[in-house]
């Protein structure tokens, strides 16, 4: 037992090439501003950030919104959000940033509760491990100790697996060779960016799609192991198809920004190839 | 330092294995609990392999998550992950005529006005539960589409409309309409 305790102690206090981590939180912030500029660009502002009274759509924040009758904290927090997610992005005082952002962007899922999905909830999970982790302080180092890398991946791990099992419930199931849940999905009005009328007759290359993605989230335990980076190129291709064929918006984004720990050293490589164009912590350790 | 920090990512891992648990996640008290039921699953190994882990799940984790379930809220990080498990039974549009004249229609290159908003991740899930008459925010969303009416086409009628087809969706029928006029825009269903 104390071998193995020693064993646990090193492992997670073993180092790692700082710069996958950097890639995740300055990824995270990315996402997070592209979701906030999608706001205002799709003229929902006002619909998300008042409450109906007001013509918003916000209606009974949760009991832990802190700012429940002032109409002017739902614009101030998103200011205060795009504002943290800039300073994360470029790196100026990571730490403070992040933990501003992580809470302007909670108390903005509080606000308006329809609207806070679950890759919401993931990216603040992963905001809360980073916090903590050696890539938020503020002395700047090449390597950290590799245990937030090692929780995001067994945080996708169980986010995955639950994906492929909450899947077998389905009727008439992902496996249907006609109108299967993949092709439900894909091709919905309100989401689908495929006509079902044009697809109908393709129900079977869908169940092989669907049964696919079963197959690749139940095998996500490959995540904690050092088979991470060969599992990861195919998530990474499953959502990139997402982005063509389902408007999810952030979703498939925020899932990606998560991948430069899943391809692990393969991260570290592509990134010293670019090391002529790099400055400060993007270089890569000294070998 | 090493000693703490192997029992920190040693707790939060199970932490987010206790509360995120794959499949079990979205098991209740109350689920499998019913003699008849119960009765029914113990035909198969199957069945009996759900009856056991409902009852395991009831026993000895849905007590620790009662404890820890608050850490989550402050922060919205609630570890449960069932996304994307099933698709629309139905091929369901909403349509929304202003003045007559079709302005928008989900999924309608030719009609696309306030697809932007109502296509947005936010904003998509109330159009879904207002189309399935499921929402108590209904009017507040019917409320905000007659005021982008007014303020874009200068209206004085706008019609909601929601329809519901079986795939492929070339079948539809009016599951629910609401319509409202000036100058009192009291919504009629």
């Amino acid at each position: 037992m104390t071998a193995l305790w020693q064993r646990w102690t090193v492992f997670t206090g073993r180092q790692m090439d700082s710069r996958p981590l950097h890639l995740v939180r300055v990824f995270i912030a990315l996402a997070i501003l592209g979701d906030l500029v999608a706001m205002a660009r799709r003229d929902v502002l006002p619909w998300i950030l008042y409450p109906g009274e007001l013509g918003g759509l916000v209606m009974h924040p949760s009991s832990w919104y802190l700012f429940e009758g002032a109409v002017w904290a739902g614009p101030a927090l998103w200011v205060i959000a795009g504002a943290a997610g800039v300073l994360v992005a470029v790196g100026v005082g990571v730490r403070p940033a992040m933990v501003v952002l992580l809470l302007a962007y909670a108390q903005l899922g509080h606000l308006y509760i329809p609207g806070d999905r679950g890759i919401d909830r993931i990216l603040r999970t992963v905001m809360l491990l980073l916090i903590f982790s050696g890539s938020t302080g503020s002395q700047p180092s090449k390597t950290v100790a590799a245990w937030p890398a090692d929780l995001i991946r067994w945080l996708l791990m169980l986010v995955y697996l639950s994906a492929g099992v909450a899947k077998f419930g389905a009727r008439p199931g992902w496996h249907a060779l006609e109108t299967p849940e993949l092709y439900q999905i894909v091709c919905s009005p309100t989401t689908g960016r495929l006509d079902g009328m044009f697809w109908y007759d393709y129900g079977p290359l869908f169940a092989l799609g669907g049964v696919g993605a079963i197959v690749l989230e139940l095998s996500a335990v490959l995540l904690v192991t050092r088979f991470s980076r060969y599992w990861a190129v195919l998530g990474a291709l499953l959502h990139i198809g997402l982005i063509f064929t389902v408007e999810l918006g952030m979703f498939p984004f925020g899932m990606l920004a998560l991948y430069p720990v899943l391809f692990g050293p393969w991260t570290g490589r592509m990134l010293d190839r670019l090391d002529p164009w790099l400055v400060g912590d993007w270089r890569g350790p000294e070998p | 330092m090493h000693q703490i920090r192997g029992v920190a990512v040693l707790v939060v891992g199970l932490i987010m294995l206790v509360l995120g648990a794959p499949g079990v996640d979205g098991l209740d008290a109350d689920s499998l609990t019913s003699p008849q039921q119960r009765e029914r699953l113990r035909g198969t190994w199957v069945g009996s392999l759900e009856v056991t882990i409902a009852d395991l799940n009831r026993w000895f984790r849905l007590p620790v998550v009662a404890r820890l379930s608050p850490l989550q809220r402050p922060l919205r990080i609630a570890q449960s992950w069932a996304l994307y498990g099933v698709g629309p039974n139905q091929s369901r549009r909403m349509e929304i005529r202003v003045d007559g004249r079709l302005v928008f229609r989900s999924g309608d290159a030719d009609a696309t006005w306030l697809a932007p908003a109502l296509r947005y991740r936010r904003v998509r899930p109330m159009v879904v539960n207002t189309c399935m008459d499921d929402s108590e925010r209904t009017p507040l969303l019917l409320n905000a589409i007659r005021n982008r009416a007014v303020r874009d086409f200068g209206a004085e009628e706008v019609t909601v409309r929601c329809t519901a087809s079986p795939w492929p969706g070339d079948v539809e029928r009016e599951v629910l309409s609401y319509a409202a006029s000036a100058p009192d825009w009291t919504w009629s269903q």
